[in-house]
């Protein structure tokens, strides 16, 4: 009788504990990132430990034949596409694609140095208004445009906040150009940016957010 | 002669060496940096023998690296001599400050290449000697540039750079050839082993006297720590001080990485 309460207080422990496991998993962001630049096992060290400053990150593993890290990361933080590209950068070397696996189903991409590789006939210009201050801003609005798959160039004018973009529509659109800048901290009309990433931005970038 | 075979073996093994090889480099150095706010603590004990004695410096080194592209560093180095018919003596030897300066990056996948420039500041803290790398004791201020490419099959680093002393007896022309070859498939976490041929040279212009050393070398890397150790023996020497004519070096080194 001892031994058959003993293993059902063992089981549903373990079943509880499975289901924790579960829970926390979905609630976990998946990060793979295809660096270049890496040409010795001393390099994915650099680059781990620079990864490390982010203080709750997971199951980090990296590749040497082909340069791919992957990672987790808690969904609540919202880690964008490009803190992981600065990162890489900060580490000493150069991120060539990501893709985040979002907790909540979504999947983003980002394929830099694809200007180019759009369909000419595709070609649409549009021009919205995005947040932002500075010349940071400038560039981190450009940055983050021309990173995105089918974008072939970006303007943002400084005085008018307007962001004008040539894009294949065929790959991309407005709304999902309006919802990467977001993702960068900067609000558009129909895309807001998390406060946390919002509070993130450097000082002189932080503009005056319209409720 | 005997200067064209020397010539024709250091081509062949440059041939054969550079199809195959990668990594840092032991006595040479290096252009590939870990990454901002990283720390590497480091030895690399040298023990000369020469036909006037026998001569060691065993250097503390320290670097940190505040970005992605600038390192600085300071190194101790503890220096013992024993000139034959004298007594051992044993003292602090030209402490030097280093900083270096990443100013060019092209990535590729699984691979790199980089161009540094570096000086090399040494501190007239050791004895006058005129035992070069080991206890100069006279001020020296070296600048030169590192070009290096490694992938996970090849790797070259160069350094070419300039020497200058303030009375100018010493100052000399450097140039650093190194190639590594690795012998365990790479992997991460890190666990290597390399081999390593490093080429020395060294003009000294004023005196117009040539140095030029051959080193031979392996490294064993586990997670943060290597080791590695090396013996370096000269080619070709046309020295007027035939007691500090070398005859071999070894060197003995550890890092750790943080």
């Amino acid at each position: 009788m001892k031994n058959i309460i003993i293993i059902t207080t063992a089981i549903i422990i373990s079943a509880m504990n499975s289901n924790i496991a579960i829970a926390q998993n979905d609630q976990l962001d998946q990060f793979t990132v295809k660096v270049e630049g890496l040409g010795c096992p001393f390099c994915a060290y650099g680059l781990e430990k620079k990864f490390n400053e982010f203080k709750e990150i997971d199951e980090v593993k990296i590749e040497m034949e082909t340069g791919v890290m992957t990672f987790s990361y808690p969904s609540t933080e919202r880690l964008t596409m490009e803190k992981v590209e600065q990162q890489v950068d900060a580490a000493g070397y150069t991120a060539v694609h990501v893709k985040v696996n979002r907790a909540d189903g979504s999947v983003e991409e980002t394929s830099l140095g694809q200007v180019g590789e759009v369909d000419e006939s595709q070609l649409v210009e549009e021009s919205f208004y995005v947040a932002g201050n500075c010349g940071m801003c400038k560039a981190r609005i450009e940055k983050t445009s021309e990173s995105i798959a089918g974008v072939a160039s970006a303007n943002w004018n400084k005085k008018s906040k307007i962001l004008t973009v040539k894009f294949d529509k065929s790959q991309t659109s407005k709304e999902n150009i309006e919802q990467r800048i977001a993702e960068v901290g900067h609000d558009t009309k129909s895309a807001k940016a998390i406060d946390a990433t919002y509070g993130s931005l450097p000082g002189c970038c932080q503009y005056e957010r319209r409720n | 002669m005997k200067k064209i075979i020397i010539w024709t073996m250091l081509f062949v093994g440059l041939i054969q060496n550079s199809a195959k090889s990668q990594g840092p480099p032991i006595t040479g150095d290096k252009p590939i940096m870990l990454g901002s706010d990283s720390w590497i603590v480091k030895t690399l004990t040298e023990i000369r023998n020469t036909e006037g004695g026998n001569f060691s410096a065993a250097p503390l080194m320290l670097h940190y690296l505040p970005t992605a592209n600038a390192l600085i560093g300071i190194h101790i180095p503890l220096v013992n001599t024993n000139f034959e018919g004298r007594e051992r003596n044993q003292f602090l030897g030209d402490v030097e400050l280093l900083a270096k300066y990443q100013f060019y990056r092209k990535d590729g996948m699984g691979k790199t290449f980089r161009l540094v420039v570096k000086t090399l500041q040494m501190l007239p803290t050791g004895k006058q000697l005129a035992l070069e790398g080991i206890s100069m004791g006279t001020y020296q201020s070296y600048t030169g540039f590192i070009a290096g490419y490694e992938s996970l099959k090849y790797g070259i680093s160069n350094e070419i750079g300039y020497s200058f002393q303030p009375t100018g007896e010493m100052d000399d022309l450097r140039y650093k050839l190194s190639f590594g070859l690795p012998l365990m498939k790479p992997s991460y976490p890190v666990k290597k082993v390399n081999l390593y041929f490093e080429y020395q040279s060294s003009w000294f212009v004023s005196i117009n006297e040539y140095l030029l050393l051959y080193a031979q070398g392996v490294q064993y890397a586990k997670g943060q720590f290597t080791i590695e150790a090396a013996i370096q023996f000269p080619l070709i020497q046309t020295s007027s001080q035939q007691r500090l004519e070398r005859n071999y070096s070894v060197f003995l080194g550890s890092r750790y990485i943080f």
